[in-house]
Formats: C-alpha cells, structure tokens, sequence
C-alpha cells in the first residue's frame, strides 16, 4: 500500500497539468461566461428572462436540461480522452524522455504494481476528474433549469451518471489503445499508432485487391466497433411533454450502458492494457 | 571464506555485432569493497547493466544464488545502483524524490537518511532539474545510500562534485555505509581518491576482466623502476606498456621480480597499475 501511494504520488507530481486540463478549460469557460454574463447585464440584456418565455411543458424543460447536461458531459469527456491519451504516452515513456528511467526501475517494485499503477492512473485519472468537473457542471446547470424553467432537478443528475458511464468507458478504451502504442514506441507512440493503422490498411487493401480476399477495413473496424458510442438520441422521435417517454429513454439509456458492446469494449480495454504492460515489461534499459 | 553475493559466468553481451562483454567470469564475496577500472567503452557501465538485469545478456549472473536474467525487482531489495549519467527525475522536486524513494523503499533507513541530508545543503522545495550537476549527483547520492541494501553499484558516482564533497563522501559517507555484510563495487575516473578505500581491484578491458585481485597483493606484483634516461634500453628491454620521462630519468611500472643493477625502485599507485596492464592514454574512464 505504501509502495502504490508512492507511485500514484509520483505519478501526480508529473502528470498533475495534464490530468487537469479539463479543470482548466471548465474554469476558463465559467470565467469567459461569468465576464459575457457581466457585460450582458451591464447593458441591459438580460438572457435569462428571453428563455424564459419559451412556452413549453416541464417534460421538454427537463429534456432539455438532460439534454444540456449531456452536451457539458461530453465536452468535457472530449478533453478527458485527450489527457489520457497524453498521459498514456507520458506514464510509459516519460521516464525515458527525461532520462530517469534508471531510477524508476532500480526500485524494489513489483512490476505488477508498477504496471497497474501507471495503468490505474491513466485510466482511472481522467475518469475521475471527468466525474468531477462534469457534476459540478450538472448540479450548476440542474440548478438553473429547475429554478428557472421548473425542470426535474434529479433528471440532470441522471443524464450525468449516464453519460459520464458512458464516455468513461470510451476514455478507458481510447487510453488503453494509446498505452497499447506508448509500450511499443517509445518515441511519438501517437504519431506511430497513426502510421501503423494507415500500414495496416493499405496492406488489407492490396490484400482484397490481389488475392480478391474480403478482409474488413481495420479503421472502419475500430471506429463501428470499438470507438463508436450509441447514445439513444436516434430514437428521440417523441413528443417531449410525456413523462412516460421521458422514463423509457431513461431507462434505455442504463440497457445501452449495461449491455454486451460496452462488455465487449471493457474486455478490450483490459486486453490493451494488459498487452501493453507485457511489452513494457520486455524493454531493454541503455 | 566470504560468502559470495555475485557469481558471474560466461557473460557475454553483444550491441548489435559488436561484443562489449565477453565471457566475464567474476565473484563478488560480502564485505569487500572494490575497483573497478577500464577505458571508455571497456564495458563497465554494460556490466552493472547485466549485474542489474536491465540488459538481456549471455551466461550467468547470479545475486544469492538466485539467476538475473531479466529486470526483476527482487534484486533491488538487496542491491542499489547510481549510474554514471544524472539519472534523477528532473520534473520532482527535492522533497518530492526523496518521499518517492521512502516510499518505495522498505528498506529506507530514517536515521541514516537523517544524519546524511543533514550533512547536505540541498533546497528540499527546488526541482531536480533547476539543480547543479553537483547537487544532483549528491542528491543520488545520498538517496542511495539511505537504503539498507547489501551491495552497492557505483559508476562514477562523483561525477560533478566539488572536491570537498568527494572527499567527504569517500573518506566518511561511504565509511560509514560500509562494514563487513556490504560490498560496494565502484567505477571511477578519480582513481587515486579512492585508493585508499579498495580492497580489490578489477580491470576491464575490450569487454574482458584481465584483472581481478587483492589491492595490496598487486601493488607487491609490481613496482616502479627509474634508470638515467640514458639506460632506458634496459629498461625498454622488459616491454614496459607505458613509460615516463622525467628530469633525466626513464621510468616504468614493471613486474617486481625485475631487478635492474643501479635502478631505483618506487611504490606504484593504481593509476600506474593500470596503465602498465591496459597501456594507453592516462583515462580509466
């Protein structure tokens, strides 16, 4: 326990700017609000009182509060996935980069330990904050749209879990594909993940090409499969003031979370991670 | 008989087709501490490399009869190693490595750690990479030496420091590190600084150990022998590897069986040692 305090402190230490980012863009755009909102009001306008004229019932007002709560999530989930890309790349070879890896491995710990630390964080780091900034967003915007608009303030919360399970999943997969690369590149494991997938392609294509074989495209592969989410939305064809419908959208919304696709991409998160710290394992220190 | 830490056989490392170890056979009982010299590029460095299993290698190496094949972090329980490049994280801070390695470390001894950084000026709050050289390597230095480990792997472990502290570190710190269950196996440039310190000595040379003995046994092997410069034929005559001219007189490290009528002898130091055995320039890098 205390050799994995240790490691997640050191991890911390020299990934804090980057696991934050999605801190710094929320701040940035409360302050760039806070600032318009000011202005706004100093001049007269005043927004809040334009909506509020919108004619609609409270099962529209709390879809769209879910709906807004949804788009905050993701946007931030969007700077999430960045940061754990970047951290996926940094935990594996920044040590190599600024030339200490001696040091790190010259300790007396276990390599699980070591691995699963750096994979903890890459992973768990970036969901957490995600987690985080996104409820402080929700609860801020729930606020709002229940006192202002009478919307169902717990719906916003709902909207939140759901799309934070959801895109935390997909962090966990696009971050461990990119730990997949950061272990077996040492050098610009993004750019080569790129090329590598472009190779892979182009080898496929002359394949199907020469031999008429019909191998699937590995891109179209990963992104209908592996990098695509179904968020429900498609089947919003309903009139927004039955609360009924609201529920089964709701409840669709935990099957899709809970399903077999996000089983499967769990599944895949564990066999790149896992891969990934083999390889690691294997490398030669100069 | 010492009890053996590490029994080295038949290692052999290749960096691509070039051979920078090469059947190494070595023993390292407990208790000792020792030299290890060689030119640049001799393969020092690749031996503690394999010694620590970070290279994939050829032969055995054994620590406690136990194999090192492989990075393993077992082997860091018993063993700790400063390398000759600044090898530190430079995006922690002071404070921050040290609580790193605490941390890590079972094996941290407080009270040493206490008594060591007390002895050091090190800004606890400052980044490893706003540090001097010298900081840094101290800062190595005295993390390592904080572990209760039973072998200690030095390679050039003073690059970069002020003479006061070289001093200090070879004459009390790393005194007071050693006794008779710890070894220190140590590569440095500053050969007569820790002179005193060896007990044995290893030479490596072209990724072969030509070398490996008792201190004061070799420094009775061999002796300096001086001759006016106008007698150096006799003197050439026993192949001497490095020879020197000074003040009218030839001089040469030769085997002390070699007696010369008229000669005068001298005590050889290590450097001497080494350069009549390695020949070349005066670099045991």
């Amino acid at each position: 326990m205390k050799q994995l305090k240790a490691l997640f402190k050191k991890e911390w230490h020299t990934n804090r700017f980057t696991l934050l980012l999605p801190v710094y863009a929320t701040l940035f755009i409360y302050l760039a609000v806070g600032i318009a909102a000011t202005v706004a009001w100093s001049q007269g306008v005043k927004p809040i009182m334009v909506m509020r004229d919108v004619e609609t019932g409270t099962g529209a007002k709390t879809m769209g509060l879910f709906i807004m709560v949804f788009g905050t999530t993701l946007m931030t989930s969007f700077i999430s996935a960045i940061s754990a890309i970047a951290i996926g790349d940094n935990v594996l070879n920044g040590d190599a980069r600024h030339k200490c890896e001696i040091l790190h491995f010259s300790q007396p710990v276990p390599f699980p330990l070591l691995s699963g630390s750096k994979f903890a964080f890459m992973s768990l780091g970036p969901i957490l904050v995600l987690g985080a900034v996104s409820l402080v967003n929700s609860l801020v915007i729930s606020t709002f749209f229940s006192a202002v608009y009478g919307a169902q303030f717990g719906m916003g919360l709902v909207s939140w879990l759901q799309t934070w399970l959801q895109m935390g999943l997909q962090i966990l997969l696009i971050g461990s594909f990119c730990w997949l690369f950061g272990a077996i590149f040492k050098q610009r494991s993004f750019l080569m993940m790129g090329l590598m997938i472009i190779v892979m392609e182009i080898l496929i294509l002359t394949l199907n090409s020469i031999f008429g074989w019909n191998i699937g495209s590995l891109s179209g592969f990963l992104l209908s499969k592996v990098l695509t989410i179904d968020l429900g939305f498609t089947d919003l064809a309903i009139t927004l003031d039955h609360k009924d419908q609201m529920w089964d959208f709701v409840n669709s919304g935990w099957v899709r979370i809970f399903s077999w696709s996000n089983l499967l991409k769990l599944g895949y998160s564990l066999a790149f991670g896992v891969a990934g710290a083999l390889i690691y394992k294997e490398r030669e220190l100069k | 008989m010492s009890e053996t830490i590490y029994r080295i056989n038949g290692l052999t490392k290749h960096y691509g087709k070039f051979k920078a170890l090469d059947a190494v056979d070595l023993n390292i009982g407990k208790g000792k501490i020792i030299g290890l010299l060689g030119k640049n590029g001799a393969g020092k460095s690749t031996l503690m490399r394999c010694m620590l299993g970070f290279l994939r290698h050829e032969g055995n190496v054994e620590l406690y009869g136990g194999n090192v094949a492989r990075r393993n972090h077992r082997i860091f329980e018993n063993v700790a190693f400063i390398p000759d490049v600044s090898g530190l994280d430079d995006r922690l801070t002071v404070a921050q490595t040290i609580d790193y390695v605490r941390g890590v470390n079972n094996r941290w001894n407080e009270e040493r750690a206490a008594q060591l950084f007390a002895l050091s000026n090190l800004p606890l709050k400052k980044k490893v990479g706003k540090l001097s050289k010298g900081m840094k390597t101290k800062l190595y230095l005295l993390i390592t030496l904080s572990l209760d480990v039973n072998m200690l792997l030095l390679d050039e472990p003073t690059l970069g420091l002020d003479i006061a502290f070289r001093k200090e570190f070879f004459n009390t710190i790393l005194g007071e590190f050693f006794d008779e269950e710890r070894s220190i196996l140590i590569s440095t440039h500053q050969v007569e600084e820790v002179e005193d310190l060896l007990q044995e000595i290893i030479i490596i040379d072209n990724g072969r150990i030509i070398l490996h003995e008792e201190v004061e046994a070799l420094k009775e092997r061999y002796r300096v022998v001086s001759l006016p410069s106008d007698r150096s034929a006799e003197i050439l005559a026993h192949s001497p590897k490095v020879t020197s001219k000074t003040l009218g007189f030839f001089s040469a490290v030769l085997d002390s069986r070699v007696e010369i009528p008229g000669a005068a002898y001298g005590r050889v130091n290590l450097a001497d040692i080494f350069l009549s055995i390695v020949g070349g320039s005066n670099e045991t890098a």
